[in-house]
């Protein structure tokens, strides 16, 4: 146990805690969205998407991840408008974008001659990795989608509860939906470090369903999700950096066990309680 | 009686597909119109277009209503399908009722105590008072079509549209919906879209048969032969105390 302590005096250490922080914060918000509006598979595209951004970013050689955030956005609002347009089949197109992404990125990464470095962070994530730039830009992030919600929490959750009806009362619904949509993609983006965009998905995803077990309350979702988010982050961290194991994989793991721990407390409390 | 709304030439449709074509139709403050015809005969449509949820490919809307004429959306309230509704949303019945409010507010609001107030009044009176702050997940067919109807009449609008309200409610439930919409109706002009018109006959004053074209009944009396020039199919309509159920014709003797 002592060992963890003493780990806190490392600076990497302690970025990795504050990033477990943010993410939980910035997935446990929009993934509250993705999860009630049912746009899960739409979120899991444009993780996927982001892969070729990484890849054109290895080619030309700057920073992956703003090839990953231009492709996550683009991906991102151009699903949003063809889902709004309503005559494509949604699910397919999802699909197409989501494979291309990756083509593209494997592609390119491919044609950069020699080895392509931190490819296994982009894909499974590294917590331990991540640096005080990816720091700043994580927390910015997280000040607006923190804003953002408050400023427009009623909004959004009457567009995604009921969009025919949000649309006839005029709510902005067109303007909510792509700033929702473009904030959710960047989410993605900026968490890639953390759990890599293989596993990403889960992120705003696990916390989530494991809160709804114990509310029906928007607001309560929310916050549960971060705490859940949070904890789970923090022993995938810690068991990421035991066994040598990328930190995607050690947090799933743990968001997952979480889940199913309240699930079985839940199921137990009914059995006892009948 | 005075006129809240003229459609003048309306064609209305998405895309590559023109739905209704040259529409005009007016509504008048008291009326209660039944809008009636087959499937994909534009009913939907029509009612999306008078919302504003789609444009005009030709013609125009005007509404008479108080206020900016941008404002249109403020004076009309709204009932949904119910299967467009995501059942495990998490929202509570008194903040769907509260959601009625938001066109009358700013892009950036709360709501304050008097609207949760109103909300609350609206929900006893709709007898949902118990069970204000459950989720609707919860909720039965006719009690959510109750907490829709709330929803519709907060911002006390002069225009409530019904799309399909009978449909999910039992008979009893059906039966008290009417009887609200008729009080309702002496302050607000009611459009109800149904494909069912023969249940609601009794309470909707004239029918405004679309397929394609609209053609406007001034009375709720229709005969047959009438109906089938414009291609409605309507089973049955029947006035009077009893319910009425009606058998397969007799064989007449030769």
């Amino acid at each position: 146990m002592e060992g963890i302590f003493e780990l806190i005096h490392y600076q990497y250490f302690t970025n990795a805690i504050l990033a477990s922080l943010l993410a939980a914060i910035s997935c446990g918000i929009t993934g509250t969205y993705v999860v009630s509006r049912r746009i899960v598979f739409i979120s899991g595209g444009i993780t996927h998407t982001s892969f070729g951004g990484i890849g054109i970013g290895y080619f030309l050689g700057f920073n992956p991840v703003w090839g990953a955030a231009m492709f996550s956005v683009l991906s991102g609002l151009g699903i949003e408008y063809f889902t709004r347009k309503g005559n494509i089949r949604n699910d397919s197109v999802i699909a197409m974008v989501w494979s291309l992404g990756m083509a593209i990125g494997v592609i390119f990464i491919y044609l950069t001659p020699g080895y392509a470095p931190n490819l296994m962070t982009y894909l499974f994530g590294s917590i331990l990795t991540v640096n005080s730039s990816d720091l700043y830009m994580l927390f910015a992030l997280t000040l607006v989608i923190i804003l953002f919600f408050s400023f427009f929490f009623r909004r959004i959750q009457y567009i995604s509860f009921d969009q025919e009806y949000a649309s006839s009362l005029n709510l902005h619904v067109g303007f909510i939906n792509y700033s929702l949509m473009a904030l959710v993609s960047l989410t993605i983006v900026f968490n890639i470090k953390l759990v890599g965009i293989i596993l990403l998905l889960s992120m705003l995803t696990i916390p989530q369903n494991a809160a709804n077990l114990i509310t029906k309350d928007y607001k309560k979702i929310i916050f549960l999700s971060i705490l859940i988010g949070f904890a789970g982050s923090l022993c995938g961290l810690v068991i990421s950096y035991f066994l040598n194991i990328p930190s995607g994989a050690t947090i799933i793991f743990s968001l997952v066990c979480i889940y199913l721990l309240m699930r079985l407390f839940l199921s137990l409390r009914k059995l006892f309680a009948q | 009686m005075s006129k809240i709304l003229e459609i003048k030439n309306l064609d209305a449709g998405y895309d590559d597909n023109l739905v209704l074509k040259k529409i005009n139709f007016q509504v008048h403050d008291t009326d209660f119109i039944g809008i009636i015809g087959p499937n994909g005969g534009g009913k939907t449509t029509l009612m999306k277009a008078v919302l504003g949820v789609i444009k005009p490919l030709h013609g125009k809307i005007v509404y008479h209503f108080p206020g900016k004429p941008n404002d249109f959306q403020k004076y009309i309230g709204y009932l949904p399908q119910q299967n467009l509704i995501d059942k495990k949303f998490p929202i509570s019945v008194r903040e769907v009722v509260l959601s009625g409010l938001t066109s009358q507010k700013p892009l950036i609001f709360r709501f304050s105590s008097a609207d949760k107030k109103k909300a609350d009044e609206l929900l006893e009176k709709s007898g949902l008072g118990s069970i204000s702050q459950n989720p609707v997940g919860e909720l039965s067919g006719g009690q959510l079509q109750r907490v829709f109807l709330a929803r519709a009449v907060i911002s006390n609008p002069r225009l409530l549209i019904l799309d399909e309200p009978s449909t999910y409610v039992d008979n009893r439930a059906e039966f008290e919906l009417y009887e609200t919409l008729k009080e309702l109706n002496k302050n607000i002009a009611i459009l109800l879209v149904s494909h069912d018109i023969g249940t609601i006959s009794s309470y909707i004053k004239t029918i405004a048969c679309v397929n394609g074209s609209l053609h406007y009944h001034p009375s709720n009396e229709i005969n047959a032969e009438e109906l089938n020039v414009y291609n409605c199919p309507i089973d049955i309509i029947a006035h009077g105390p009893v319910p009425h159920r009606v058998l397969q014709e007799h064989i007449k003797p030769k």
